[in-house]
């Protein structure tokens, strides 16, 4: 960016990022869920700067940048959930028929796959849904590291489980 | 009273009397294709003012979010990724329909204590002062932000017109929500009609809102809500602005009735039900449907 693009969005976030924020809130219902989508929203315009400046309504494109992101978070969720409830399922599945399951041998099988670290990243962010930036500010990391860790930790999980 | 024209704030100008958590809860329900835009924009400009005078962290300081965002998001690694990709799939699809309102089975009533404070006190004003009301049950180091639900809500159109129409509509909604042992007034204003009743429910609160208006098109509200957990999880606060406050007793109960030049505002709390009346009314109309409540 030159600076005056820098200048511009700093002054856009300065007076609007509480805004985006809010607008985040109304689909997620959740304060830091609702920052996390706002960062990557101006993150977002920083990538897109000259469309962003040039448009004819920033702050609608902004708003509508923010939603989507927002929707795609609260999918997110969804499907971490919903994976949490998959390692119930397998649980039962590695317990047999009948018996006691006891869900967190599924999450110390995926202690033993992963290394320490890999393994509390995981469960930070995949089990207790922490947001990225705590989760990168913890380890002094950007979010992006972060998101990359993720990703290849969950790649390590499917080799293993490759039907799961 | 003042007309209220103009900007959306001005418009929704009722939105400043309610508490942070029912702005919340009215924010959250603004989405989808029905989406009110308007009113969300001016939901969104009460919280961040009230946000500026009165922090409670649900919104980070700008100096240390613009840091963080310089610290771990907009950093050259970053370039061409983003955290949720933004798609366009439409959203009534993508969420799930608002789940079926279910009738909620009736609850025994818990215990709490009631912790009614009044900070300020003026007598003759001229200067409006700030009254916060603590009703309810009071909080013991619970995390009040995280304890926040999925809300669901709905909305019941009517056209109710005669005081006792009025009552009946109003009652059958609390009695569909197995809440119809609140006394609600009997009375109310010539002329005012029951345009909306919306319902807004979590696992520990049903939350009751009447709109009705008046034949000059005036407009005034009355909510109900009716806590039900075991272990409730805060306290409320009644938080207004008003130039004046007066203790009314009717029926051996203690009302407050808040005046502002454009509207006044009657609360009223038991253990487990907070009654509020306010809008562009009177005091004599208000204290008639006081009066009314429970005849």
């Amino acid at each position: 960016m030159t600076p005056e693009q820098n200048k511009y969005l700093e002054e856009f976030y300065g007076a609007h990022f509480h805004e985006i924020m809010l607008h985040a809130y109304s689909v997620l219902s959740n304060w830091p869920d609702a920052e996390e989508v706002a960062q990557d929203t101006f993150h977002t315009a920083s990538e897109k700067i000259e469309v962003f400046m040039t448009h004819p309504s920033p702050m609608g494109w902004l708003k509508n940048v923010a939603k989507n992101k927002a929707l795609n978070k609260w999918r997110f969720n969804k499907r971490r959930d919903q994976g949490i409830i998959s390692m119930e399922t397998l649980s039962r599945e590695l317990a047999g028929d009948g018996a006691d399951y006891d869900m967190p041998s599924v999450v110390s099988i995926c202690a033993e796959i992963l290394t320490p670290e890999e393994f509390s990243l995981f469960r930070e962010i995949e089990i207790e849904g922490s947001d990225m930036k705590t989760a990168a500010e913890q380890r002094g990391i950007t979010v992006w590291a972060c998101q990359k860790r993720i990703q290849r930790i969950k790649k390590k999980l499917q080799e293993h489980w490759p039907d799961k | 009273m003042a007309e209220h024209t103009g900007s959306p704030t001005e418009k929704y100008w009722y939105l400043k009397q309610l508490s942070t958590e029912r702005l919340e809860a009215l924010l959250t329900a603004q989405h989808g294709a029905d989406a009110d835009t308007e009113l969300l924009d001016a939901i969104v400009e009460v919280m961040i003012e009230r946000e500026k005078n009165n922090p409670t962290g649900r919104l980070p300081d700008i100096d240390t979010a613009w840091n963080d965002f310089q610290t771990y998001y907009n950093t050259p690694d970053g370039e061409g990724k983003s955290l949720f990709p933004e798609e366009t799939e439409d959203f009534t699809k993508s969420r799930p329909a608002e789940k079926s309102l279910t009738k909620k089975s009736p609850h025994s009533r818990s215990h709490f204590s009631n912790c009614i404070r009044r900070f300020v006190m003026p007598t003759a004003v001229s200067v409006a002062a700030t009254f916060v009301i603590l009703f309810g049950i009071q909080a013991s180091g619970i995390d009040i932000f995280g304890s926040m639900a999925k809300w669901t809500n709905d909305t019941f159109q009517f056209s109710a017109g005669h005081s006792s129409d009025i009552y009946d509509a109003l009652q059958g909604t609390l009695s569909e929500w197995d809440i119809g042992n609140v006394n609600i007034p009997h009375w109310y204003p010539k002329g005012a009609e029951l345009a909306s009743v919306d319902v807004t429910e979590d696992s520990e609160t049903v939350m009751v809102w009447a709109t009705l208006k008046s034949s000059d098109d005036k407009t005034f509200f009355i909510s109900i809500d009716k806590y039900d957990a075991p272990q409730i999880v805060d306290s409320y606060t009644f938080e207004i602005d008003a130039e004046s406050v007066e203790e009314y007793i009717s029926d051996s109960k203690l009302y407050y009735i808040f005046t502002n030049t454009d509207s006044i505002t009657v609360a009223w709390s038991d253990d487990t039900v907070l009654l509020s009346i306010w809008g562009d009314l009177t005091v004599d109309e208000v204290k008639g449907m006081v009066n009314s409540i429970g005849g």
